[in-house]
C-alpha cells in the first residue's frame, strides 16, 4: 500500500469537517474522491499535501508512519498537488515556473538556464505538448497553464499526485489528452488521487471510488460497475430539510419574463418566468452558467441575444445602475470583492444603494438615513456593537445580512442571490432563509443560484437545472430531489 | 416594541464618548496640539497674532490644493499635476489681463475654467483611457508646465492692475483674504465630501470600485467630478499665488506643491489605497506642516534640513495610523 490514512479527524472552530476518515491508495492506481461541497474533500487534500495537520489519526507512507507538517515536507516525500487554480507566476516563463524554487544551478550560484530549458522541454514533450519553454505563462490559455502545473508536478518525480478538479476548465479534447497522461503515470506506478464533480470521468479513468458526506467516509469500492445513479445516491445520503421555512406555493402576478437569453460561451436559450412571491432556484455544476446568467440579468454584462421583460415591459440594462433603478438587487457570491465597503460603517453599507431614493437632492438627510439603516438592522437582526461600527469587524453571517439589507433599504422588488449562504455557518444560514421567506411574503421575487442542493430544495418554489449553459430540467418543489437535480446537472437524461 | 429599540439604539449612538470619537477620527488633531505646545515653548514669538496669521497665510495655497487632493486620494487615485496646473491657470489669468486686457473677474473665471478643463482631461484619461492615475497626471504635470513655460518663454508675466493684488494681500477684519478663501474652501469641501450623496460615492468608489458599480454608483461620473474638483482647487490656488505678487513665474510657481499637498492629505489620515480620509484631517495635516516649517524658521534651523523633519513626520504619521 502506497498511502494509508487511518481515522483522520480535523475540525475548525469546533466544527468537525473530517470525522474518522479512512482512505488508501495503491501504486499505479487512480482513486477518485467524490462528495458535495463541504463534504470534506478539500480538507482531506489539505491534510495529505501538508497545508494543514490532522487533529487526530495517522498517515502511513509505504507502511511507515509519517507526519506532513508542511507542503515542503510533502514534496520531499513525493506528494505533488495540482490545485484547481493553478499556482503559477504569470510573468515568468514556462521553464522558470516548472523549476521555481528548485532551479538547476551553475557553480552552485547562478541559474543554469540552458539546462532548465532542456529539462522543461523534455517534460513538456513527454506530456505531448510542444510549447517553447521560454514562453511566458501569462500568454497561455487556462488549460495550457493547467498543463504547465502538471509538468511542474512531474518534474518533482512524485509518487503520489493529487488532482483537484483538473478538468474544470478544460475542453473535451484537452481532457482526453489529460486522461492519456494519467494513463502514462499509472503505468509508471504513480498513485493518483482524483477529485472531481464530473461523474462521467469516474468510469473512464478511475480504478476505485471513495465517497465522503458531511465529513464522514461513506463507501469505498471498485469504480467498475458502480453506476452514476448509485453514486449520486451515496453522495446525497438522506435529506436534511428541517431548518427551512415553508416554501411559498401561492404566487402572484408575473414579475419577470426572460425569452431566449444567450451569451456566447456562457449560456444559451434561457427562458423562464418569475412571479411575485416566488423563489426560483438555479442549480448546476460549477461552470454551468448560473453565475453568468445572474450577472447578465443585473446588467453587469451585456447579453448577445434574447430579451428580458420586467412587469411586462421590455428592459435592457447597460449597467447595474439601470437594473437597480428598476428595483433589482444582487447579492454577489463574493461579498469581500463585490459587495462590502469594508472601511465603511454598517449603516453606510446598508444605505449606499438607496441614497438617491432617500434624498431628493444631493444633500444627505442623516437622520432619515440612520433610521432606515436601523430598520434594516432590526428586521434582519444584524448583530453588532452599533451601526457606526465598521463592517469588517462583523462575522461572515452578519456581513451577509448587511448585503441583503442594502436591497431592503433600496426597496428592491427582485433579489438575485448568487450563492447567498456561501461561507457562513448553519445558524446564520437558517436566519437568512427566514429573511428570504419574509421578503417573498411581501411579494418580492427571488432568484437563487446555489451549488447547495439541499438549500435549493428547501427554499425554492421551482428549480431550474442548468448544464453547460442550458436549462435542462424544471422541477417543482414537490418533485425536487437531490438525485434528480444532480443527474440533470451532470447531463444525464432523467 | 421595535420603535422603542430604535430609540434606544439612537441614544446609544449619540451618547458615545465624544473624546474617544475625536481620537479615533482625528488623532492627527492631537498631534497638531502637541506640536503647537512644543512650538510655543521653544519660541516666544510663535503664539503672537502676527505669526499665527503668517502661518495661516503661508499654508493657504497648498492647503487649498490639498482639499482637492483629498477627493482624488479617497477615490484611490492621485493627482501629480496640481502644481503645474497652478502655473498654467496662473498664466491664463495673468495673460488674459495683460495681453487681452480682460477685466479681473473675467480673467479669474478663465483661470478657474482652465483648472476645471485640465481636471476633466485627467478624469477622462483615468476612466476612458484606463491609464493609471499616477501616469496620467504625471503626463499632465509635464504638459501643463510646458505650455506655461512656452507661453512666457520660461519667464514671468506681471500684471498691470494693482486692484488684482488686493486679493492676495488685503485683510478683512484683520484676516488675510487668502486665509478667508482657504476657510471657505475647507467648509465647502467638507459639505461636499461628507454631507452629499456624491461625497459618499467618492468613499464607496475608493473603498471598493466593483461593489460601488453593483450599488448603482456611476464610477465613471464620480471619478471625473473628483479630478475636476482637484483641478478647480489648483486654479483657486493659482488666483492667490498670482495676486500675491501680481505676477506669475512660469518656471517656479507651484513647483513641488503637489508633493506638499499629498503629504498633508496622508498626514491627515487618508490612505493611498483609497476609501479613507477626511477633510478636517487634511486641514490638520496642512497645519502640522505649516507650524513645523514656521517653528523651524523661528528657531533658525537651516531650511535645507527642514526636509528631513518633514519626511520623518510623514513616516511617523503613516506608522501611527496603521492601527488595523
Amino acid at each position: 500500500m502506497l498511502l494509508q490514512l487511518n481515522n483522520l479527524t480535523k475540525s475548525y472552530f469546533g466544527v468537525t469537517v473530517l470525522d474518522h476518515v479512512n482512505f488508501d491508495l495503491k501504486q499505479g492506481e487512480v482513486h477518485a474522491i467524490l462528495g458535495q461541497n463541504g463534504a470534506g474533500k478539500s480538507t482531506l487534500v489539505k491534510l495529505i499535501s501538508g497545508v494543514e495537520e490532522p487533529d487526530n489519526g495517522e498517515i502511513y507512507l509505504d507502511g511507515n508512519l509519517v507526519r506532513i507538517p508542511s507542503t515542503l515536507e510533502a514534496q520531499r516525500l513525493g506528494i505533488s498537488t495540482i490545485y484547481q487554480e493553478t499556482a503559477l507566476v504569470p510573468n515568468m516563463t514556462i521553464a522558470e515556473n516548472i523549476f521555481l524554487g528548485r532551479e538547476p544551478k551553475l557553480f552552485g550560484l547562478f541559474t543554469h538556464y540552458s539546462k532548465m530549458k532542456r529539462e522543461a522541454k523534455k517534460i513538456l514533450k513527454q506530456l505531448g505538448y510542444s510549447f517553447h519553454p521560454t514562453t511566458l505563462v501569462r500568454d497561455l490559455s487556462i488549460s495550457e497553464q493547467q498543463t504547465v502545473a502538471i509538468a511542474k508536478a512531474i518534474s518533482r518525480q512524485c509518487r503520489i499526485m493529487i488532482m483537484d478538479e483538473p478538468t474544470a476548465s478544460l475542453t473535451e479534447q484537452e481532457c482526453d489528452r489529460l486522461f492519456r497522461m494519467i494513463e502514462t503515470f499509472k503505468s509508471e506506478g504513480v498513485g493518483i488521487i482524483y477529485i472531481t464533480h464530473r461523474l462521467k470521468e469516474v468510469q473512464g479513468i478511475c480504478d476505485r471510488v471513495t465517497i465522503l458526506r458531511d465529513g464522514q467516509h461513506v463507501i469505498t469500492r471498485e469504480a467498475k460497475g458502480f453506476n452514476e445513479k448509485e453514486i449520486i445516491t451515496y453522495i446525497v445520503g438522506k435529506e436534511l430539510s428541517h431548518y427551512f421555512p415553508p416554501v411559498p406555493i401561492e404566487v402572484g402576478e408575473e414579475l419577470m419574463r426572460v425569452v431566449g437569453l444567450g451569451k456566447r460561451n456562457q449560456f444559451t436559450d434561457i427562458d423562464f418566468t418569475l412571479h411575485e412571491g416566488e423563489i426560483l432556484g438555479f442549480a448546476g455544476l460549477a461552470d454551468s452558467g448560473g453565475s453568468e446568467l445572474a450577472n447578465a440579468l443585473f446588467g453587469r454584462v451585456r447579453t448577445d441575444e434574447g430579451s428580458i421583460y420586467w412587469r411586462n415591459e421590455k428592459v435592457e440594462f447597460r449597467s447595474p445602475r439601470q437594473a437597480i433603478h428598476h428595483r433589482f438587487g444582487l447579492v454577489d457570491r463574493d461579498r469581500a470583492k463585490a459587495g462590502m465597503f469594508s472601511d465603511m460603517p454598517v449603516s453606510r453599507n446598508l444605505t449606499i444603494s438607496g441614497l438617491r431614493r432617500l434624498n431628493k437632492w444631493q444633500f444627505i438627510n442623516e437622520q432619515k438615513e440612520q433610521s432606515k439603516a436601523l430598520d434594516a438592522v432590526l428586521q434582519l437582526d444584524i448583530k453588532m456593537i452599533d451601526p457606526e461600527q465598521e463592517i469588517k469587524f462583523l462575522s461572515g453571517g452578519n456581513q451577509q445580512k448587511v448585503m441583503f439589507g442594502r436591497w431592503l433599504v433600496a426597496d428592491s422588488d427582485l433579489y438575485i442571490l448568487n450563492e447567498p449562504t456561501c461561507g457562513i455557518d448553519i445558524g446564520a444560514k437558517s436566519e437568512l432563509y427566514v429573511v428570504i421567506h419574509e421578503l417573498v411574503q411581501e411579494g418580492k421575487g427571488m432568484i437563487v443560484i446555489s451549488s447547495d442542493l439541499s438549500e435549493l430544495i428547501g427554499l425554492c418554489t421551482r428549480i431550474l437545472v442548468m448544464h453547460e449553459g442550458r436549462i435542462v430540467d424544471q422541477i417543482l418543489h414537490e418533485f425536487a430531489t437531490e438525485e434528480r437535480i444532480l443527474s440533470a446537472a451532470s447531463g444525464l437524461q432523467s | 416594541m421595535s420603535n422603542a429599540v430604535t430609540e434606544l439604539n439612537k441614544t446609544q449612538t449619540k451618547e458615545r464618548n465624544w473624546l474617544k470619537y475625536l481620537w479615533e477620527q482625528y488623532s492627527v488633531l492631537f498631534a497638531l496640539i502637541v506640536l503647537i505646545i512644543f512650538a510655543s515653548i521653544l519660541s516666544e514669538h510663535f503664539l503672537s497674532i502676527t505669526n499665527i496669521t503668517n502661518v495661516l497665510r503661508q499654508v493657504s495655497i497648498v492647503g487649498i490644493l490639498s482639499l482637492g487632493m483629498t477627493f482624488v486620494i479617497i477615490l484611490g487615485g492621485i493627482d501629480l499635476s496640481v502644481g503645474s496646473v497652478l502655473a498654467m491657470s496662473g498664466t491664463v489669468v495673468m495673460a488674459s489681463q495683460v495681453t487681452y486686457s480682460t477685466s479681473i473677474p473675467v480673467s479669474i473665471v478663465l483661470g478657474l475654467m482652465c483648472g476645471l478643463i485640465i481636471g476633466l482631461i485627467n478624469g477622462l484619461m483615468v476612466t476612458y483611457g484606463k491609464i493609471t492615475a499616477f501616469i496620467a497626471t504625471l503626463a499632465m504635470m509635464t504638459i501643463a508646465r510646458s505650455i506655461a513655460l512656452f507661453y512666457a518663454d520660461a519667464g514671468a508675466i506681471s500684471g498691470l492692475n494693482s486692484t488684482y493684488a488686493k486679493i492676495g494681500n488685503a485683510y478683512v477684519f484683520g484676516i488675510p483674504i487668502p486665509v478667508i478663501i482657504f476657510v471657505i474652501m475647507v467648509f465647502l469641501s467638507y459639505i461636499v465630501l461628507e454631507k452629499t450623496v456624491y461625497g459618499r460615492h467618492v468613499y464607496a468608489v475608493g473603498g471598493n470600485a466593483q461593489a460601488a458599480r453593483l450599488s448603482a454608483i456611476s464610477v465613471f461620473r464620480v471619478t471625473i467630478i473628483s479630478y475636476m474638483i482637484c483641478g478647480f482647487t489648483a486654479a483657486v490656488g493659482s488666483i492667490i499665488e498670482t495676486s500675491r505678487l501680481n505676477s506669475i513665474s512660469t518656471s517656479t510657481s507651484g513647483n513641488m506643491y503637489e508633493l506638499d499637498a499629498i503629504a498633508a492629505v496622508i498626514i491627515g489620515g487618508a490612505s493611498l489605497s483609497g476609501g479613507r480620509g477626511r477633510i478636517l484631517g487634511t486641514l490638520f495635516g496642512v497645519l502640522i506642516l505649516g507650524v513645523l516649517s514656521n517653528t523651524m524658521n523661528l528657531l533658525n534651523i537651516s531650511p535645507y534640513l527642514q526636509g528631513v523633519v518633514k519626511g520623518l513626520i510623514i513616516v511617523a504619521a503613516v506608522l501611527l495610523q496603521k492601527r488595523d
